[in-house]
């Protein structure tokens, strides 16, 4: 059965190319592969836990795959996500020439993900985990072999997330004495086992997208297709690195709540929330602006982690689940939208609801989950984040708190700049005057605003009405999200309470109402903003122009259009200074053979010969010193 | 008897060639690499019943403690059957690819003969023969570096064989000093014994140099003045390999060392990587790049087998067949980019993937291989040596090697991107002929397969760990 789960996908995989020019097979046989992937995941889930060992030997690996009740949760969540990213996938690729190829990286993802949520071994772990980061290069590589930019910095930054998690694995494996997972049981987080602790979460929340290591996605939001976005970034990498993240909190390492490490984790975390947030406050592209967000709330799942308190990680951990369904919703809404009107630009979308009347509702369900609308899903998860942030101290709760306004205030800002209003010409030229004059820093992070192609050519290009493949996977993801708004608390407290062995009960109605209120005053607030923005601005899509405008703000879009919170610059820069050092030694290097040496040797040789010049005074000489030599070297000897 | 005609045939056979060469051009292709093959077979032959359990070996003694001999064990069959693979898909390649130039005589002369050179030394049974063997294949990596004959590839050549002669004669001075300790040459009478430090440090210098180890390293970039599959069977797959196992044989598996060698290399190592890593980054020759990532490749290797844990020896050996797989490759993909575009300047080119498709997978493959990046062979050998080295104790040296490897992946991507992505520059450029896109791809089809089917050589690996 483990192994179905990550053969089923690489035969799927190679189907789906075979087959990749008929689409209704293509589409038929997807879906059966999702079903039977589903079905195999939820009878591992009803089956309890289990182990195999693989029968083959590979020094240094004792390969175990384990199906633990962590485990099994999170598979069963991702194969929960497969059919829909499938049938969106294949309806999005249709007639497409890189369609059959995407398929197949697609396919051959699901199956690391699968291998990796099953692996007990960690060097098997990260065989899958690491392998993701191949499929993401071919996939980023597909559309874009003119323009690498994005598949590199990813294959960059993501590896070196994963090299990082390597040495965590190794330091862990040193402290445990065992690969597997199931013997690491508390480590103690000191010495090497701090090195391993530390690195192991860097690693899984690298992959997640977690500040530092997010600096690829808003350029692959920009470069990949859509179904990219909602399957990666939107939600194959944060499971995975959710998961690992979360297993290293509750079971492999004693990360108490306060400690360094968790103070740490909740600092990246929180940073990450304001940061990201204030980047797609400024973006006007609606690819980038989602790719920001779904930065965004991974800062809510690394606080909750990182607090280190069974709320907390009950909170992440729900957190997680809502936000892959609504961001990968909302990344799904994207392309539909791009496919409609042929482009993601807020300037010149307008009025989508009555082209797109199954998006539209769906759309408005995931906006109203991810501001946190109380009675939705990302209501009670964050609400679990806050609990737990203003356990541990109120200036993270604040950070958090903050982090909900400017979600709001992006989201409102999408939600009327695409779906209301009007797509309005004069509106775009309007504003590319005043953005030369008036916000030039908000200008240079949207490179897209560059090359914008006109509202009659999007007609052009963009398919009339509402494509069934595209819509159905929305509608379903925002069934979804009422329904765990619904049955909020048997999925806290049945699923993830039992899955992680928390003792507490976290699911209902949050306990305390005082929180509620100010949560529900903050998305007030957030929406008298965007009322005040639109009114003062005029048009839906530059409703956050007066915050992105005021000091602070602006140097700090100023700071990172310098590349100041890019991680890749950071490297770039970094290993470009170390490599001219490099070279100023190899330079030497080469001297000293090339020129050097030679240079004596032939030197040395002029130099004796010039002593031949037939005196007897000056041969006698030289024997007299020879003698002295060979003298010194037996007395020496002796 | 196996053995002999493993390492006869390509050594003495290799003479016959120029006559063949007479005959027919064909001939002396065809005999070149059915020589290869033979000891291809020859060499699975021994393995096979090496582990059955029986080791072949052919033994003369001589007088004053003076012995030779041929044995196969697990290490000696690892290398052996890792250099005859990728030997026999470069002497394919060389069919297509030196097909226009003369002196092809003396070429595939020397490569067959390089061939037997490699696997007398790793089946040695004494000291001595090692050196002489050892010196066969620097006079053959002298003639093959030298083969275009214009003043700058001789004074290159000449380079190449300085350092390596030079080094070899240090190592040969280290075995005299263990001669006169022990009173013998036999790697078998020798087993477990103390040597003197200076004759460890002598031998080191030896080790370094043939294996391209800052300090003395720098002949290696410069030796890409050669013809592609010289540069690959030479310079990325084979030769500098030697270096890397005679510490395997030497330190690990025979002499007991000082513990502070187990510190003293790795950083040596670690040194090398990081510089040769920084190099690869800043060169504009295509082969220089691939040269240098050789070099701190090699430092991953040596750190596998001198860190002094059973994990790390055996990623060091992994390390052995993924590079040589992968690099190999890598050199031979440049090599047709080259052949097709009359430079080694990657600023002028440029979306090569368009007209080069076959050639561009290959090379992303054996990259994404040579990075470390699963499923790719080289994942494994990357992980056990890191895995290795922390196990041994020493986080902060594997904390460096993490840089290493990351700079690695950032400058094949450089590479790759440079040459085969982006605009196309070079509308003009082919694919290269059927044996040289055949030949590559193997090698990435291999890289490939290798990390599938990864439990495979581990039988060998797990009998050479048990040796330790």
């Amino acid at each position: 059965m483990l192994a179905i789960l990550i053969l089923l996908p690489v035969a799927a995989g190679c189907f789906l190319w075979l087959a990749r020019r008929h689409y209704v097979i293509s589409q038929l046989g997807g879906l059966l592969f999702a079903l039977l992937n589903l079905a195999a995941a939820l009878r591992l889930y009803q089956g309890g836990q289990f182990s195999v060992i693989l029968p083959v030997t590979v020094p240094g690996f004792s390969l175990t795959l384990r199906a633990d009740q962590v485990a099994e949760l999170f598979l069963l969540f991702a194969a929960a996500m497969v059919p829909l990213l499938l049938i969106y996938s294949i309806g999005f690729v249709r007639d497409k020439k890189w369609g059959g190829l995407y398929l197949l990286y697609l396919c051959l993802s699901i199956a690391m993900v699968n291998g990796a949520l099953l692996s007990d071994d960690l060097g098997l772990l990260l065989f899958f985990w690491e392998g993701l980061l191949g499929t993401l290069f071919g996939m980023l590589l597909l559309r874009n072999r003119e323009n690498p930019r994005a598949a590199v910095k990813a294959l960059t930054v993501s590896g070196l997330a994963d090299l990082i998690l390597m040495l965590g694995i190794a330091a862990s494996v040193y402290s445990a004495h065992t690969t597997l997972m199931s013997g690491m049981q508390q480590l103690p987080v000191t010495g090497v086992g701090a090195l391993g602790c530390a690195a192991l979460l860097m690693g899984a929340l690298g992959k997640a997208g977690c500040m530092p290591f997010h600096a690829w996605i808003p350029l692959a939001a920009e470069d990949a297709p859509t179904p990219f976005l909602a399957a990666f970034p939107g939600s194959l990498e944060k499971i995975l690195g959710i998961y690992l993240a979360a297993r290293v909190v509750t079971e492999l390492y004693a990360v108490k709540p306060g400690s360094a490490v968790s103070v740490t984790v909740m600092i990246f975390g929180a940073a990450t929330i304001l940061l990201a947030g204030a980047m797609a406050l400024a973006q006007t592209d609606l690819k980038r602006l989602l790719a920001y967000s779904a930065v965004s709330q991974v800062g809510y799942m690394v606080l909750g982690l990182g607090s280190g308190l069974a709320v907390g990680v009950a909170g992440a951990v729900f957190h997680l689940f809502n936000h892959v369904l609504y961001k990968t919703g909302l990344f799904m809404t994207a392309g539909a939208v791009e496919a409609a009107a042929g482009t993601t630009d807020l300037r010149q979308l307008g009025g989508l609801r009555h082209r797109l009347p199954l998006t539209t509702g769906s759309v408005v369900i995931f906006s109203l989950a991810i501001t946190g609308f109380p009675g939705l899903n990302g209501f009670y998860s964050k609400e679990l984040v806050f609990d737990a942030a203003l356990e541990v101290n109120v200036i993270f709760y604040l950070a958090a708190l903050l982090g909900a306004v400017i979600t709001a205030i992006y989201i409102l800002k999408m939600l009327h700049s695409v779906f209301w209003g009007q797509p309005a010409a004069a509106e775009i030229n309007a504003d590319q005057r005043q953005g030369a004059q008036n916000q030039p820093a908000a200008a240079a992070v949207n490179p897209a605003a560059d090359q914008l192609p006109t509202a009659r050519q999007a007609k052009v290009t963009g398919r009339q009405g509402e494509a069934w493949a595209l819509a159905i996977p929305q509608l379903l993801l925002a069934l979804a999200c009422v329904g765990f708004a619904v049955g909020e608390s048997p999925v806290v407290d049945g699923l993830i309470g039992q899955a992680f062995n928390l003792q507490e009960r976290f699911g209902g109605f949050p306990k305390s109402a005082a929180l509620v209120i100010i949560s529900c005053l903050a998305l007030a607030l957030a929406g008298a903003d965007h009322l005040y923005g639109w009114r003062r601005e005029t048009a839906a899509s530059r409703a956050t122009d007066h915050l992105t405008g005021l000091p602070g703000l602006r140097q700090l879009y100023v700071a990172a259009q310098r590349g100041c919170f890019d991680l890749y610059v950071w490297l770039t820069a970094g290993v470009r200074a170390f490599s001219r050092l490099c070279q100023w030694i190899e330079n030497g290097v080469t001297w000293f053979y090339d020129i050097g040496v030679p240079r004596t040797i032939m030197g040395a040789g002029n130099w004796l010969s010039a002593l031949d010049n037939g005196s007897l005074a000056r041969y006698l000489a030289l024997a007299i010193v020879g003698m002295l030599a060979v003298g010194l070297i037996f007395i020496l000897m002796l | 008897m196996v053995l002999l005609i493993c390492v006869g045939t390509p050594l003495l056979g290799a003479f016959l060639l120029p006559a063949l060469g007479h005959w027919s051009e064909k001939a002396r292709r065809w005999g070149s690499l059915l020589m290869v093959l033979t000891a291809l077979v020859c060499a699975a032959i021994a393995t096979v019943d090496l582990l059955h359990g029986q080791a072949d070996a052919v033994r003369l003694q001589l007088p004053l403690g003076l012995s030779m001999g041929l044995r196969m064990d697990a290490l000696a069959a690892f290398m052996a059957l890792t250099a005859c693979t990728v030997s026999a898909v470069i002497v394919v390649y060389s069919f297509g690819y030196m097909k226009t130039y003369t002196h092809l005589n003396e070429y595939y002369l020397m490569i067959t003969f390089f061939i037997g050179a490699m696997l007398g030394l790793v089946m040695s049974t004494s000291l001595l023969q090692m050196y002489i063997f050892w010196e066969f294949s620097s006079f053959c990596c002298w003639r093959l570096i030298g083969f275009y004959r214009d003043d700058l590839s001789v004074k290159r050549a000449d380079k190449a064989f300085m350092v390596t002669v030079l080094g070899a004669l240090a190592m040969l001075v280290g075995f005299t000093g263990i001669y006169g300790a022990t009173g013998t040459f036999d790697l078998d009478a020798l087993q477990g014994s103390q040597i003197p430090g200076w004759s460890t440090g002598l031998i080191l210098v030896g080790i370094l140099s043939k294996s391209a180890t800052f300090p003395l390293h720098n002949w290696l970039p410069d030796a890409g003045v050669a013809p592609s599959p010289v540069t690959s069977l030479l310079h990325a797959a084979v030769l500098v390999k030697i270096g890397v196992f005679a510490y395997a044989r030497l330190f690990v598996l025979t002499f007991s060392i000082d513990p502070v060698i187990t510190v003293i290399v790795p950083v040596i190592a670690a040194v090398s990587a990081l510089v040769s890593a920084g190099c690869a980054m800043m060169a504009t020759d295509i082969k220089r790049v691939v040269a240098y990532s050789t070099i701190s490749q090699l430092a991953f290797i040596l750190l596998g087998l001198s860190s002094g844990s059973r994990i790390g020896f055996a990623g060091g050996l992994l390390y052995i067949l993924a590079h040589s797989m992968a690099k190999a490759g890598l050199f031979l993909c440049c090599g047709i980019v080259e052949h097709n575009l009359h430079t080694k300047d990657m600023t002028k080119m440029g979306g090569l993937a368009r007209t080069m498709p076959k050639t561009a997978v290959a090379f992303a493959f054996c990259a994404l291989s040579v990075m470390g990046i699963p499923p790719f062979s080289g994942y494994f050998a990357k992980y056990l040596v890191i895995s290795g080295e922390v196990d041994a104790g020493h986080p902060v040296i594997a904390a460096v090697f993490i840089l290493g490897a990351v700079m690695t992946i950032m400058y094949l991507v450089r590479l790759f991107a440079k040459v085969f992505l982006g605009p196309c520059r070079n509308p003009e450029s082919r694919e290269g002929n059927g044996q040289m896109v055949g030949s590559v791809l193997t090698l990435a089809v291999l890289s490939l397969l290798l990390g599938l089917l990864i439990f495979l050589p581990s039988g060998l690996i797990t009998l050479a760990m048990e040796a330790m």
